[in-house]
């Protein structure tokens, strides 16, 4: 894989993560176009570079989010190990394959996240005035809502991806051998 | 010699994620975030540009002001007067000078940062161009650009970039390690004589706490008190917390969208609160960079 492609795909992705994001939001839920990105890495480049890719492009989400850092890098990591492994037994080019994977990439990040939600909710439980308060977590929904709309998008994002792999060079190119 | 496998370095650096995200303190693993948003601006910024262009054409904010058309048009009757009086001393003011005087003594406390970008996760929080160069540092409060209103607060600043909360992130407002909360108290725009006056309404200091989708929550506050008051929709939440600068007392946070009996403590109301406007997609914000 060429590696400054990656950078610089890697780069778009989050710009366009972080610029499209708040316009785009369905009941608070935005698409997550890293997401994709990651699923098209871990779709096509060798097995080290994809789950080394997809980890690295969450944890620069994570540098740019209101999470804890290591977040979207764990459930991205993980989200590759799934991909790739099940990118040798299905049909990488059909446009369901595109919507399964980005389906389980999307609730595989939507329980990480709860996960975490669960333990270090954004607002914990409290005592004012006598009265105990529940803690404040995210919307489980809303992180459902999300995966949808990711998997949705995702057989036109990165089928037109897929078109454009050959920059990416995943594969070396193969010798010839004399005989 | 056991050889150091791809799979064992990986299996390590998730192993640091799942400390980083879930062991560690969330104020020690802040301390190791470098900040980078302003890396991203000349992809976020045209982006951004384009999609609110074709978001206010197609789609455009819609109000939560849902009163009857006839309660706005005496209302419209009333500010149309006020604002020929209020229009007469505008005149006296002119290009900056003008917004510096219309932002009042706040003006002198702020600068002013535009926004890069919403958050990449689910979470509301806003990537400005800003750094700690500029004197930004964590817990400063973010306010509209006319000062009109609470934004947030800035949770994390850096060389390369700077990360506001939202007042509707979830879970802003409830108490934090270091004690801080948001806690408010409640104003109703009312004319008299032809004038629009805010009058302040009688209810306990209630805390806030943001819950997501541009929204913020009141639980803690009795339906007797609530009735007693006379808390409605429409009603604005104001600030009113110690730990803030003093400067912003009685500042908007937000209008009452909704006022209900809590499901869980039944003696409770739960009343929501939305702000003016969709805070994520804010082109601009002040931050208050100096004390009083």
């Amino acid at each position: 894989m060429r590696w400054f492609i990656y950078f610089i795909f890697a780069y778009i992705c989050l710009g366009l993560q972080i610029g499209l994001s708040p316009y785009v939001r369905y009941q608070g839920a935005a698409p997550n176009f890293t997401l994709l990105a990651v699923i098209f890495i871990a779709l096509n480049a060798p097995r080290d570079a994809a789950w080394l890719g997809a980890f690295g492009i969450g944890l620069i989400q994570d540098l740019l989010s209101a999470q804890p850092p290591g977040l979207y890098g764990l459930a991205y990591g993980l989200t590759a190990v799934f991909v790739y492994g099940a990118g040798q037994v299905v049909y990488r080019e059909h446009p369901l394959t595109h919507f399964s994977l980005t389906l389980v990439g999307g609730l595989l990040t939507m329980f990480i996240l709860l996960l975490h939600g669960w333990i270090h909710p954004p607002g914990p439980s409290s005592v004012e005035g006598g009265v105990k308060l529940p803690a404040i977590r995210m919307s489980p929904m809303l992180l459902f809502t999300s995966a949808i709309y990711t998997a949705v998008l995702a057989p036109i994002a990165i089928g037109i991806l897929q078109r454009m792999k050959g920059i990416f060079a995943f594969r070396p190119p193969r010798r010839k051998v004399k005989m | 010699m056991p050889h150091l496998r791809f799979q064992h370095v990986f299996a390590g650096l998730l192993l640091m994620s799942v400390v980083t995200a879930f062991v560690l303190p969330v104020k020690y693993s802040n301390r190791t975030h470098p900040e980078i948003q302003a890396l991203f601006a000349p992809v976020s910024v045209p982006v951004r540009a384009i999609a609110r262009r074709i978001h206010d054409a197609v789609a455009p904010d819609s109000s939560s002001d849902h009163r009857a058309d006839d309660d706005i048009r005496r209302e419209n009757q009333l500010l149309r007067s006020e604002l020929s009086r209020v229009g007469e001393q505008l005149h006296t003011l002119e290009g900056q000078v003008a917004a510096k005087k219309e932002l009042g003594t706040l003006g002198e406390y702020t600068t002013k940062f535009s926004v890069i970008g919403g958050d990449p996760g689910l979470r509301e929080s806003l990537q400005i161009r800003g750094s700690s160069l500029e004197g930004l540092k964590e817990h400063m409060p973010v306010l509209y650009t006319d000062g009109s209103g609470i934004v947030g607060e800035v949770q994390r600043a850096g060389v390369a970039g700077a990360q506001i909360r939202l007042i509707t992130d979830a879970g802003f407002g409830s108490r934090d390690a270091a004690g801080y909360t948001l806690r408010a108290g409640f104003k109703r725009y009312v004319t008299e004589n032809g004038q629009v006056k805010a009058v302040t309404l009688k209810t306990p200091q209630v805390l806030v706490q943001g819950v997501g989708k541009n929204q913020m929550v009141i639980r803690l506050l009795p339906m007797d008190a609530v009735t007693a008051a006379g808390l409605r929709v429409g009603d604005v939440a104001v600030l009113d917390e110690a730990n803030w600068p003093p400067i912003l007392k009685g500042i908007y946070l937000g209008t009452i969208t909704s006022i209900e009996k809590s499901k869980a403590t039944p003696q409770f109301a739960e009343i929501f609160v939305e702000p003016q406007k969709a805070l994520i997609r804010l082109r601009e914000v002040l931050v208050m960079t100096k004390s009083e």
